[in-house]
């Protein structure tokens, strides 16, 4: 921490928050917002003069609430950077000064009371995010009675009560009487592995904290009896098996089965604990002098959402955020040139926050050190020759890399080449075609659907798959050598997003009796949110499918993983399945529909396109006239 | 779009047994001769391997190539390699297409050989239309600033701003509490080691 | 707001209630025969769906 403080090449900006981001890869651009600390952190001693005189006592969250602190305070004592701040919404008030104590007794007079919040811009290569979690908070889950026993605390107030730092100069003592407990219970998995009621996941960290925590105790005190109720005991790591079996040889007890029913006795403050101990089936009760909920870790609430849409990350089903591949690329954000460090993408323990730190570390260094980025030449490109400046390329882009578009202005959206990730949502919604995906083309992927169905139509399925999921997991399918029938003919795009509806009518005008869009999970998507237009374009052409008398059935809709070999092996044999049933005849007849269709949307376009280009004259001419 | 008629060569795998266990390699190789565009046609028992990648290099020069497509394994694995094998061989490497007539032929269809034969078929047909409209493409080059932002002033976030500083780049790290030290600052002893989390 | 609403499944015709809101897009799946090809059963899916062939898909 102190390093931090002291290294040149670091600049601490704390009271900061960060409030716009801009940019794309190598070449970002930040607001940062370094709100009024009251206090000049560079002149102030820490001499703590202020605080003694200030009148204010709240609830120090350092201390988990345990002690109290002044409305100007130091954090705690190894504070970085070591300087006192001036929290404005417990201070009294300033305008007019209503009190201004503190500002009196300091002698440095580094004290401003009418400090503001201001601004700083940066321009920076990279970005890494390590806005951390919160702590579980167990009040949303009452069955242990923390709001209504004292002596039920949660882990978090144990470690304050335990330090030499803490509030109780590291005597612990339980909260009812300031007694010294002698035996103490411990609660695992306290919003942690609950599916239906809390966090569906392990929380990672508080088996081996409780471990901990009995170690210290009976460091603390030899006498002192710990219970441990826990679902499973989690070791996994290095050095912790022999933690826990230190833990064991002292003789703390762990019994399998979390408490049922959890009461205070009033009148002596005793905690008694009924738990069924699920190796032997009995129900046992236990009484203790404190009770310890081991809560677990949750994601962010505020502030990394708030850096979370800045960067339209995405995340996880469990609210952690998303990487850009689990084995691959763990450190690395789905936007390039954004890393991961720490809890903010799963909850881990500070060996292997420093690690995934460092692993960041490294790959925004290899970024910085490049000096340059290459960016795969798969990009859009927006023609103008067409656009009528509708702007749905804009609003759908994941990335945001399309510049808004001004008809008044003459302004034609543009994508920023190093912001696009070459999804192809923008060319496949753009209504006039006036996009085109460089090396992924609609003539390349038409013509490959010409392809396919040139020769026996009728035996064939056109399928579309993206290039991390569903083709991948095609690719596992092989591996696995999982067998299906030869009848499905895949078409690789980036991704499932890139599949226009012009790509599926072109293929009804032509023959296919059965159509398969396929692409990611919506949670596994490699462009953010891609597959959600996918999704909503199908849709929408089953229902045109319903008005051009065609069964909506022939095109299908698939998410499959890239671990999803078996999945895939099924839908090839399900495919395999409807092709049978698909007649001639309604091929034929959905051929005749679907060409009339397109001749009409052909037709549309054209007049669109006259338009757009007789717009783009009339834009050009006033813009000659005002030169 | 394509002004003249290209000049495709194509690259048909064994895979030693892999796709030729299977896929009737040969027959593949005499349907994509006759192909539109397609002037050469060879068979590889190992394309990825250095003779097979010198036989396509050979056949740009010789045949004068302006595309490739190679039917051998998924693009997942060895686009990169073939890229960089053509562009040895003096063309763009976005002008490489591959057919996956492996993982997705002839793994996957081990009891039809007819049928995989047919479909390998399709798949080359399919990547030869695809080759006819590639275009070359050059991949674009940024230049990066040379400096990181840190959000997140708790362990991580400290350590990831150390590292970044001490490989000699200027870094800003955001807290937005007064103190860095987040979560862990406020732990006793951290494990398994048991020392002091300051 | 969520409501229950009939869904139905374009590659097994299996009929199924969802908690559906027309203003999120969300990853469904037939809990039958496990594709996601469903969509929301409307009077004119209902009357396409009559006309399909049962598929026997496993
Ligand atoms: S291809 Fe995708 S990422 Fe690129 S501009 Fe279009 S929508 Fe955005
Ligand atoms: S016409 Fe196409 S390119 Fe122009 S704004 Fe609309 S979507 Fe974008
Ligand atoms: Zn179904």
């Amino acid at each position: 921490m102190m390093d931090a403080g002291r290294h040149p090449k670091v600049e601490l900006l704390t009271d900061s928050e960060v409030e716009e981001i801009s940019g794309f890869v190598g070449n970002f651009r930040a607001r940062i917002r370094r709100k009024a600390r009251y206090v000049d952190e560079k002149a102030c001693t820490s001499c703590g003069e202020c605080a003694k005189v200030c009148p204010v006592v709240v609830p120090d969250e350092y201390q988990q609430g345990l002690s109290s602190r002044r409305a100007i305070y130091l954090p705690f004592p190894q504070a970085v950077p070591s300087s006192y701040a001036l929290n404005m919404s417990d201070c009294l008030g300033v305008r007019p000064i209503a009190c201004g104590k503190c500002v009196e007794v300091c002698d440095k007079k580094c004290i401003d009371l009418d400090m503001e919040d201001r601004f700083l811009d940066i321009e920076i290569g990279t970005i890494v995010v390590a806005t951390g979690l919160d702590v579980y908070d167990p009040r949303a889950q009452d069955e242990y009675g923390y709001t209504r026993f004292e002596n039920v605390i949660t882990s978090m107030e144990f470690e304050r009560l335990i330090c030499a730092g803490g509030p109780t100069g590291g005597h612990l003592i339980r909260p009812s009487d300031r007694k010294t407990p002698k035996r103490i219970g411990f609660v695992q998995c306290v919003g942690s592995r609950a599916p239906a009621r809390a966090a569906p996941y392990c929380s990672n960290v508080c088996c081996m904290n409780t471990v901990k925590d009995t170690l210290l105790i009976s460091e603390h005190d030899p006498d002192a009896v710990s219970h441990v109720f826990y679902t499973d005991m989690r070791a996994f790591g290095k050095g912790f098996e022999d933690l826990y079996r230190r833990s064991r040889e002292a003789g703390v007890r762990y019994v399998r089965g979390l408490p049922g029913h959890v009461k205070q006795d009033p009148k002596t403050g005793d905690v008694r604990v009924t738990v069924e101990n699920t190796l032997t089936g009995d129900l046992e009760r236990y009484e203790v002098d404190l009770l310890v909920l081991s809560v677990g870790l949750v994601p962010k609430k505020n502030g990394g959402n708030k850096v979370k849409e800045l960067l339209a990350l995405s995340s996880t089903s469990d609210g952690f955020l998303l990487e850009a591949h689990p084995k691959l690329k763990p450190v690395d954000a789905p936007t390039r040139g954004v890393y991961f460090a720490g809890c903010v993408e799963a909850p881990k323990d500070v060996k292997d926050s420093v690690t995934q730190a460092s692993a960041a570390a490294a790959r925004a260094g290899a970024l910085l050190a490049a000096g340059r980025v290459k960016i795969e030449a798969i990009t859009a490109e927006i023609e103008r020759e067409g656009c009528n400046f509708c702007g749905r390329c804009a609003r759908v882009c994941p990335y945001h890399a399309i510049t808004e578009s001004d008809k008044k202005r003459g302004l034609y959206p543009v994508v920023i080449q190093a912001a696009c990730a070459g999804c192809g949502t923008c060319a496949a919604e753009c209504p006039n075609d006036t996009i085109t995906m460089r090396h992924f083309t609609d003539l390349q992927l038409l013509g490959q659907v010409d392809a396919i169905l040139e020769e026996k139509p009728m035996e064939k399925v056109v399928a579309f798959a993206c290039n991390w999921c569903s083709y991948a997991g095609g690719d596992t399918c092989g591996t696995s050598r999982l067998q299906y029938p030869p009848s499905v003919r895949l078409i690789r795009t980036m991704c499932s997003g890139r599949v226009d509806e012009d790509f599926v009518w072109h293929a009804f005008e032509k023959g296919a009796p059965l159509v398969l869009v396929s692409g990611c999970h919506f949670s596994d998507c490699h462009y953010i949110s891609a597959v959600t237009w996918t999704q909503q374009r199908v849709e929408k052409i089953w229902i045109q499918m319903e008005k051009l008398g065609m069964r909506p059935e022939r095109l299908q809709l698939d998410w499959i993983s890239a671990a999803e070999g078996q999945k895939f092996a099924r839908v090839m044999r399900q495919m395999d399945e409807l092709l049978k049933q698909i007649t001639p005849e309604e091929v034929e007849q959905s051929k005749k529909a679907v060409a009339e269709f397109l001749r009409q949307k052909r037709e549309k376009l054209e007049k669109r396109k006259a338009k757009a280009a007789e717009g783009a004259g009339a834009l050009a001419a006033a813009a000659l006239e005002k030169s | 779009m394509v002004q003249k008629l290209p000049r495709i060569g194509v690259f048909v795998c064994d895979c030693g047994l892999n796709i030729a266990g299977v896929v009737d390699t040969a027959e593949v190789s005499r349907y994509a001769a006759t192909l539109p565009g397609v002037v050469a046609v060879i068979r590889n028992r190992y394309t990825c391997a250095d003779p097979g990648q010198n036989e396509i290099k050979k056949a740009i020069a010789e045949h004068n190539l302006d595309r490739v497509v190679i039917a051998s394994c998924t693009p997942k694995i060895h686009e990169p390699t073939f890229r960089k094998c053509v562009a040895e061989g003096g063309l763009n490497p976005y002008l490489m297409e591959m057919a996956n007539i492996r993982e997705h032929c002839s793994w996957v269809h081990q009891a039809d050989r007819a049928g995989a034969t047919e479909k390998a078929k399709d798949l080359v047909r399919s990547s030869v239309a695809r080759a006819t409209c590639l275009q070359p493409q050059d991949e674009a080059i940024f230049p990066v600033t040379g400096a990181a932002l840190v959000i997140g002033g708790g362990v991580a976030g400290i350590q990831a701003a150390l590292d970044l500083g001490d490989l000699g780049h200027k870094v800003y790290l955001v807290e937005k509490e007064p103190t860095i030290g987040g979560i862990m600052a406020a732990l006793d002893k951290t494990y398994p080691t048991m020392d002091c989390s300051i | 707001m969520a409501e229950s609403t009939t869904f139905y499944c374009l590659r097994c015709q299996n009929r199924f209630p969802v908690q559906y809101d027309p203003k999120e897009v969300k990853e469904r799946s037939c809990p039958r025969c496990g594709s996601n090809s469903v969509r929301k059963e409307t009077p004119a899916a209902a009357e396409t769906q009559a006309r399909s062939p049962s598929v026997k898909i496993g």
